[in-house]
């Protein structure tokens, strides 16, 4: 009896033991997969069968299907050209074998794809963009919607593979300790190129510096938001330009084989773990002087929808009823519409891009819920939906023009967005952009003669306007100027600002000059001008949300 | 200048012109790349060995093979016991574009009932079949064949069998039940049947349902539960429908990655306010109403990671052994209850007094995991 005990209990000690290792790795604990050891949970059910093929690059094997060939040659430039030689460099030392062995790469087309496939390793609840399987030296990616983002993850993820991987027996069978989340996640950060990281991340970050209310490094570790993120790559930023970039590698290797302890630091930099996060924390109110000594909006003004989290890409109807996105329900996003108090859930599938009929009657919107992205029209009034069928593939945004009778589709179809013009019927009608770059955002003017759009010149996004034949650069300060918006009178407006602190400005149609709106402290992430005032949607203590604004009510 | 000195300064100029112009178009030369079919294999992912030394040795071993893509998965546990027995467990899964199939063997002592103390060890060895047919990530139907062993390895308050048992059993489940929001429905429908082929003892016919319904508010949530089941002819006598407490088989250990629940009750059962296995039978009907107030954060919208919340519910059970009905009619059970929620566990605590019946003691309840 007593070997019995002692062998239920050496048993219960490795399942635990099992359990606990299986779960960072992304590996399921049970034996098949089929769902049938389970009465309950829902089951990852491919939409569509996959047709995959392999292309081999000197460090790279890439894995794709039907559609992705053109990404998947993009997405092999990006990672030999751009983002191994970004990283590779620095953590050479790490490596034993010269040429590298080389690194899987799994491409999706859709996040449906990502989140359903037993190839990411993830829940179905997953919002992430892409996933790096440390212990196999593999990465799983959704294909991007822009440029910018694909080679931003891939670099991103690329990172967590160069940098973590040869520690793999480590973390395998526990010689050391592994790597904290906020130098695991702040590596990636920092060797991602400065314009491809997610800009809402300093948005965040700014925020908590304004609040005095920066993440201790064990929260940061947990990496649970973009705020951690941006935590995590300023404060490595900070190491590399106050230690020296080369002490990042000193640092990953420290901390793995000596462990995350305050000896380890002393050694390397002569502070203890508190104390480099004191002298960060000290330097961040400098770097995020502008607008803080603004008065903030959000205290004397309550939100739009508080109930409704994180609303973005805001569109208000011809009858004043407002649209937009949310992820509310746990996932990205559904489209809701309130009219007064009402609230409604438009459609059951999950939506990233929509824009509504200039008769309010009818809406388009984006969806990948049958695996690639595909335009769907609804009937506001009979709530019926049809999928349309477009003669350019994997659509990534829509803008529907005045007149009711064309769409502007931005399209991802050779690794980078461009514009497209289409009818209603989904034929092409002309190209309107359709550059080595991103070009992105459309806007139609209220008399239709008019699109302004985005892309990126050098380092910041800049304004664009097509007239119908010809495009002309707008904006060209040294900022970045987003989300191109019209007022019902013909006005252009737009967010500009850099470090996470941007505003809405009036654009001058004839020299592209810009005209700051917002004399708040809190970051504008989108806005609508309406006939009487504007819709902003602001970034408040980690939420997004959506107020009225009237600029003549300025404190 | 000559034309000889003219032509070597010109072949100079082209030879140096030919380099740069060889040397840039290196430079700008296209990232080499080779096309090639996928082609599925499995490879190891991990391999973790265990060992422990207590006058005789324990060794054990957790494996992982998969392909790259992972439509492949080999899943191995080893476990060495001294010099009397080797226990070990394979899976291989193979899925296809709409439909995964499963084998697995296994020879393995398996902890069969509560987790705390509450059940037995039990040897099982037993070869699965498995299929599953996806239609969505919500709905599916899954089919199974199992010939299994057992025996019992330490006593058990009941009778335990030493038997070996061959089945096959259909089940469709519908599931968009989302735990953070406490909304959507769980149900399913499942007829499975045993026989008695390569010497197996029992021969039955078995189905059960079960139907789960979630309704929430801002921060209040209704809950109704009814499930139904019923065993026609023999049965493992450890294996019928066991009410009373929260009966959280579904998480007791190794039971379920080893396919063991053939034709035994699996899913949870709760009838709070009477002790554990107080009733045992081959037939039952029990319903569950349930009122969650979410005590922070305010809405269920908030809901992250830590949450806390309190109950009132009231558990009504029929249970039969062949003709005869051996609960009250129903067994009732009505109290109060709070949860716990942090870092992706769910941990309850249950207050409930029985009612009609003679041993009115009031429980206490433990559970971990969404019970339902």
């Amino acid at each position: 009896m007593k070997k019995h005990r002692r062998c239920h209990l050496f048993f219960i000690s490795f399942l635990l033991f099992s359990f606990v290792l299986a779960f960072p790795v992304q590996s399921a604990v049970e034996l098949s997969k089929t769902g049938a050891e389970y009465r309950f949970g829902q089951v990852k059910a491919l939409p569509r069968p996959l047709r995959w093929r392999k292309l081999v690059t000197p460090h790279f094997e890439i894995f794709f299907y039907q559609g992705l060939e053109e990404l998947a040659e993009r997405s092999a430039r990006i990672l030999e050209e751009d983002a191994f030689e970004r990283v590779y460099p620095d953590f050479r030392n790490l490596f034993t074998l010269n040429p590298y062995r080389k690194i899987r790469v799994i491409l999706f087309a859709s996040r449906k794809e990502y989140r359903n496939s037993q190839a990411s390793g993830l829940s179905l609840e997953t919002t992430s963009e892409g996933v790096a399987h440390t212990l196999v030296n593999r990465l799983v990616v959704i294909g991007q919607p822009t440029y910018r983002d694909l080679r931003g993850v891939l670099t991103h993820e690329v990172t967590h593979l160069i940098t973590i991987h040869p520690f793999k027996d480590h973390l395998l069978y526990g010689s050391g300790s592994g790597v904290p989340g906020w130098i695991a996640e702040g590596l990636a950060e920092y060797y991602m190129p400065a314009e491809t990281r997610y800009p809402i991340r300093e948005v965040a970050l700014r925020d908590v510096v304004l609040r005095d209310k920066v993440d201790s490094l064990s929260e940061i570790s947990t990496v649970s938001g973009n705020l951690h993120y941006a935590e995590a790559w300023s404060l490595v930023d900070y190491i590399a330009r106050k230690y020296g970039r080369e002490q990042l590698f000193a640092m990953l290797e420290a901390v793995v084989k000596e462990g995350h302890r305050d000896q380890t630091f002393q050694k390397l930099f002569g502070r203890t773990r508190l104390e480099l996060w004191k002298d960060w924390r000290e330097e961040l109110p400098q770097i995020y002087q502008a607008g803080a000594e603004a008065p903030p909006y959000t205290e004397e003004t309550e939100p739009l929808f508080p109930d409704y989290r994180d609303q973005s890409m805001v569109k208000i109807g011809p009858g004043g009823e407002v649209f937009f996105l949310s992820n509310c329900n746990g996932r990205l996003y559904d489209l809701f519409q309130a009219d007064g108090d009402q609230v409604q859930n438009l459609t059951d599938r999950s939506v990233f891009a929509y824009d509504v009929a200039p008769d309010g009657r009818q809406l388009v919107f984006l969806s990948d819920d049958e695996g690639d992205r595909r335009l769907y029209r609804l009937d506001l009034v009979s709530g019926v939906e049809t999928a349309l069928e477009l003669e350019v593939t994997n659509p990534i945004g829509v803008a529907w023009s005045p007149e009711g009778d064309r769409l502007v589709v931005v399209a991802n179809i050779k690794g980078d967005a461009d514009l497209f013009l289409i009818d209603l019927e989904g034929r092409l009608l002309e190209v309107i952009a359709d550059s080595e770059a991103d070009e992105t955002d459309p806007a139609w003017s209220p008399d239709g003669q008019q699109l302004a759009f985005v892309s990126p010149r050098e380092l910041y996004d800049q304004l664009y306007l097509w007239d119908g034949k010809k495009i002309r650069m707008l904006t060209r300060t040294a900022e970045h100027h987003r989300n191109p918006v019209w007022s019902p009178t013909g006005d252009l407006y737009c967010i500009t600002g850099q470090r996470g602190y941007y505003r809405m400005a009036a654009v001058d149609l004839e020299y592209g000059i810009t005209t700051h709106l917002w004399p708040y402290q809190e970051t504008v992430l989108e806005f609508v001008p309406t006939t009487e005032d504007f819709l902003v949607t602001l970034y408040n203590d980690r939420r997004f949300e959506l107020y009225r604004y009237q600029p003549g009510e300025d404190k | 200048m000559d034309n000889q000195t003219y032509r070597w300064r010109s072949s100079c100029l082209l030879l140096v012109l030919l380099f740069f112009v060889v040397g840039a178009a290196q430079a700008k030369a296209d990232v080499p790349m080779e096309y090639e079919e996928y082609r599925s294999q499995l490879e190891l992912e991990y391999f973790i060995p265990f060992i422990m030394y207590d006058g005789s040795f324990h060794a054990a071993t957790y494996g992982k093979m998969s392909s790259i893509l992972r439509d492949q998965e080999l899943d191995f546990v080893l476990f060495a016991q001294g010099e009397e027995r080797i226990n070990l467990v394979v899976g291989y899964t193979y899925h296809a574009p709409y439909w995964s199939y499963g084998l697995n063997f296994y020879e393995m002592p398996v902890y069969t009932g509560l987790p705390w103390g509450l059940g037995f060890w039990e040897q099982q060895t037993g070869i699965s079949l498995l299929a599953s047919r996806h239609f969505t990530n919500e709905d599916r139907l899954d089919l199974r064949m199992q010939l299994e062993g057992f025996y019992p390895l330490n006593d058990f308050r009941y009778p335990v069998d030493d038997a070996s048992l061959f089945g096959v059993e259909a089940t469709l489940t519908h599931d968009d039940f989302s735990f953070l929001r406490q909304v959507g429905a769980r149900r399913y429908f499942s007829l499975g049947g045993a026989y008695p082929f390569f010497g197996t003892d029992y021969k039955n016919i078995k189905v059960e349902g079960d139907y789960r319904r979630y309704w929430s508010g801002e921060r209040t949530s209704l809950i109704l539960s009814g499930r139904t089941g019923k065993i026609w002819g023999s049965y493992p006598a450890h294996r019928g429908f066991a009410l009373g407490g929260i009966q959280q088989v579904s998480i007791s250990s190794l039971g379920t990655l080893t396919n063991q629940g053939l034709l035994g009750a699996l899913a949870d059962s709760v009838l709070r306010g009477y002790p554990a296995y107080r009733y045992r039978g081959d037939g039952f009907v029990l319903t569950n109403l349930e009122l969650r107030f979410l005590a922070w954060p305010r809405s269920y919208q908030q809901r992250r990671s830590v949450a806390f919340s309190l109950g009132a519910f009231a558990d009504a059970a029929w249970v039969w052994d062949g003709n005869q009905r051996i609960s009250d009619n129903p067994s009732v059970g009505v109290g109060f209850g709070f949860r716990f929620f942090l870092a992706g566990l769910n941990i309850g605590f249950d207050y409930a007094i029985p009612l009609n019946t003679e041993d009115g003691k009031p429980r206490w309840h433990f559970s971990l995991g969404e019970v339902f």
